[in-house]
């Protein structure tokens, strides 16, 4: 093996969010100057990717404005003619890599779609682009192979395939630009958290994505751009089908996933999940974590309007400003639009680090993961502007003394959805159901679910059963719970048991609460339940 | 699943029908994934952000050259400028007898609207026809699954696949000139 020892990645200028312009990448290796004899050979140069930004208004993509950015803190490796690599380092904030090597042989330039480090003071990192419909193959971007008798610039370029009309060529660049909102997403969390160690987070690109379901990874029917921690494992699927939805250059769909992501590494996210419209009155956890995604994509990208292309050609867009607050009809603790826009603004106004504190309070609360709970623990973060979030809270109609809304007045339209929990002095007492919220029959508005506290220890039985429902179809209720014990740690109640729902549970000393629905229920009916703990 | 269909209108070939029905779709990620019911109606998950309008869909297999009935139905329509469009898989024909247009149709708001197409795939494989909704400003595109005769799926791939030495899998993409 003829390689010295591979170098630290070159210096070279450019900022996190305003990234130097690359210099013009050669198409192949340029020559430079004889080293000495005796004297190992350099290798350098930099590695880009072609963005495309969108264009103005709802317009698509923007093919024309699309310029050639640097590809950061990616994996460089040099590799020979066995495809054995023989040296490996880190892209720099600029793209510039740099290797030595001692004897002049055929080699390969390769940057690996991955920001990965292990054992760094900065934390470790484990972030790579596949391809699940290959395999989960890692993209890799590579040189043509070339054999350097000088010290050699090479740069390498992924394109992004588009003739001017058309997709013809190979779509390189979608796994890098993937990868820079990556970059920008940890290097934010960075900014709060410095040595924070985050685990291993799997982005899953193909040309074959498509919005299609049911879903099927290697078909590349993903459904839709998504991030899952199912199985224990935490992976982002997204979009990539030309002409139909490909979302590798709206950066804001990636970023928005990857707060799901954030919030599930460092955090704890209650939300029950499922589909949800503009204006919907939410669950308040659902409520909450679509609002951190989208507010959290602005923090992430420091731009606060989000995107998303699809269409013919790329060309339909629309856009949302995380910026401005709810319209008037559409603010409380159950809105997405007021949760995105507290959560920017508290980044804005107070800072990201006491932000990033109060979402890390999250896994040890006993209140559930909502804009109250986020207020509550924002202003331990920032004891200093106690005041201000109140008010910033206040201009959502949100007003609350806790993590648990006690003192709220905004019910919302839904009398029953307060007081925010209830609290448990008698078993069994009885709570009431309502879907009148839910038009679309999603099952996760504001009234379907319901949180009751209670206090107790040790060996318990938790019990839900049907009184009543004013609905005939289905025949029978099918009540489920979340119970969130006073420690912070949650366990599902959730079986198809018809009118009823039975959880044995060992408690810590404390109040806990469950957060219950029927997932039966349909649009505008209703169903009573008697919750006992014995 | 709750299914109370009470036919509202029938107008040359496009049909509009209004139901109750309980959701049976959430995203991947959503928590709670009981098992509903299988009923004829697949329902699409959505795109977060996206234009709220709910899709499900009804297709049956499908043979090369024949026309097949597929039908899309649309639900959580609550703005005033909901629109659908959809678009053929390549060299397919996609017909429908909607006044005004064979490519669209505006969804009228609190209503389920359900629209029947008359397909004829042209080869043998798995197509996908595209539907686009747009409703207050939002867009959503989705795809609905065509299974025609094998039903095979025929993937594109980027660069070139290969097995380094250590056994891992990568994706070999070229560099580019500008």
């Amino acid at each position: 093996m003829s390689l010295v020892a591979s170098l630290a990645a070159c210096g070279g200028g450019g900022g996190d969010s305003t990234p130097a312009p690359a210099p013009a990448p050669a198409p192949g290796p340029a020559p430079g100057p004889a080293p000495a004899p005796g004297t190992a050979l350099t290798i350098s140069g930099t590695a880009t990717f072609a963005s495309v930004p969108p264009g103005a208004g709802n317009t698509g993509l923007n093919y024309a404005g699309a310029v050639d950015k640097p590809i950061r803190g990616a994996t460089a490796q040099l590799i020979d003619a066995g495809n054995t690599v023989l040296a490996t380092t880190t892209t720099d904030a600029s793209g510039n890599y740099g290797f030595s090597l001692a004897t002049s042989q055929a080699v390969t330039v390769r940057v690996r779609a991955e920001i990965k480090r292990t054992g760094s003071a900065n934390g470790d990192r484990d972030f790579t682009i596949r391809d699940n419909t290959s395999g989960d193959a890692v993209y890799v971007l590579d040189s043509a192979a070339f054999t350097p008798t000088t010290n050699t610039t090479q740069n390498l370029r992924a394109a992004s395939g588009w003739n001017g009309t058309s997709y013809t060529g190979t779509r390189a660049a979608g796994p890098f630009a993937i990868l820079d909102v990556v970059y920008d997403a940890q290097a934010k969390i960075a900014t709060a958290a410095p040595t924070v160690n985050l685990p291993m987070l799997k982005l899953f690109w193909s040309i074959n994505n498509r919005p299609v379901s049911p879903f099927n990874a290697t078909t590349g029917a993903i459904t839709t751009s998504f991030f899952t921690s199912a199985g224990g494992s935490r992976a982002l699927y997204i979009l990539g089908t030309a002409n139909t939805d490909t979302d590798e250059y709206d950066t804001h769909v990636v970023a928005h996933e990857f707060g799901h992501y954030i919030q599930s590494a460092v955090s704890r996210d209650d939300s029950p999940g499922g589909s949800h419209g503009s204006g919907d009155r939410l669950d308040l956890r659902l409520a909450f974590s679509e609002g951190w995604g989208n507010g959290w994509s602005g923090i992430a990208l420091n731009d606060p309007r989000y995107v998303d292309s699809f269409g013919t050609n790329q060309s339909q867009s629309f856009s949302i400003n995380v910026n401005l607050p709810a319209t008037s009809t559409d603010r409380g603790a159950y809105s997405e639009t007021a949760s995105q826009y507290l959560i920017y603004s508290s980044s804005q106004t107070f800072g990201f680090t006491p932000v990033y504190g109060a979402l890390t309070r999250f896994p040890s609360s006993p209140a559930y993961t909502t804009l109250y709970n986020f207020a509550d623990a924002l202003k331990v973060t920032s004891p200093t502007s106690v005041t201000a979030i109140t008010s910033l809270w206040a201009t959502q109609s949100i007003v609350a003394s806790d993590a648990f809304g006690s003192g709220e007045t905004n019910d919302g339209g839904v009398p029953t959805s307060l007081p925010v929990y209830k609290t448990l002095s008698a078993s069994p007492t009885t709570y009431c159901l309502t879907g009148v919220t839910d038009a679309r029959s999603d099952g996760n508005k504001l009234g379907e679910y319901m949180y009751v506290r209670f206090t107790a220890s040790g060996a318990r039985v938790l019990m839900l059963s049907k009184v009543s429902a004013t609905y005939a179809t289905p025949t029978t209720t099918d009540p489920d719970f979340v119970l969130l014990r006073s420690d912070g740690v949650s366990v599902n109640a959730s079986s198809s048991v018809a009118d009823s729902e039975t959880l044995n549970a060992t408690l810590p000393t404390g109040t806990h609460a469950i957060a219950f629905q029927d997932y039966n229920l349909p649009k505008n009916q209703g169903s009573c339940f008697a919750f006992t703990v014995n | 699943m709750i299914r109370i269909p009470t036919l509202l209108l029938l107008s040359a070939g496009i049909c509009i029908s209004s139901q109750a029905q309980a959701s049976t779709e959430t995203p991947p990620a959503a928590r709670h994934a009981k098992a509903k019911a299988k009923t004829a109606w697949v329902h699409v998950a959505s795109k977060h952000n996206g234009s709220g309008v709910r899709l499900a869909y009804s297709v049956p297999s499908m043979q090369p050259g024949r026309t097949s009935t597929v039908q899309l139905q649309f639900s959580g329509v609550q703005g005033d400028d909901a629109r659908v469009e959809w678009r053929a898989p390549e060299g397919a024909s996609v017909t429908s007898a909607v006044a005004g247009s064979s490519t669209g149709v505006a969804l009228p708001r609190g209503q389920v609207t359900t629209l029947t197409l008359d397909v004829t795939p042209a080869a043998d494989g798995m197509a996908y026809l595209d539907v686009f909704t747009t409703q207050n400003g939002r867009g959503s595109a989705q795809s609905v699954p065509l299974k025609v005769g094998s039903g095979k799926v025929f993937l594109k791939r980027e660069g070139t696949l290969q097995t380094m030495p250590s056994g891992e899998a990568v994706i070999s993409l070229p560099s580019s000139p500008k």
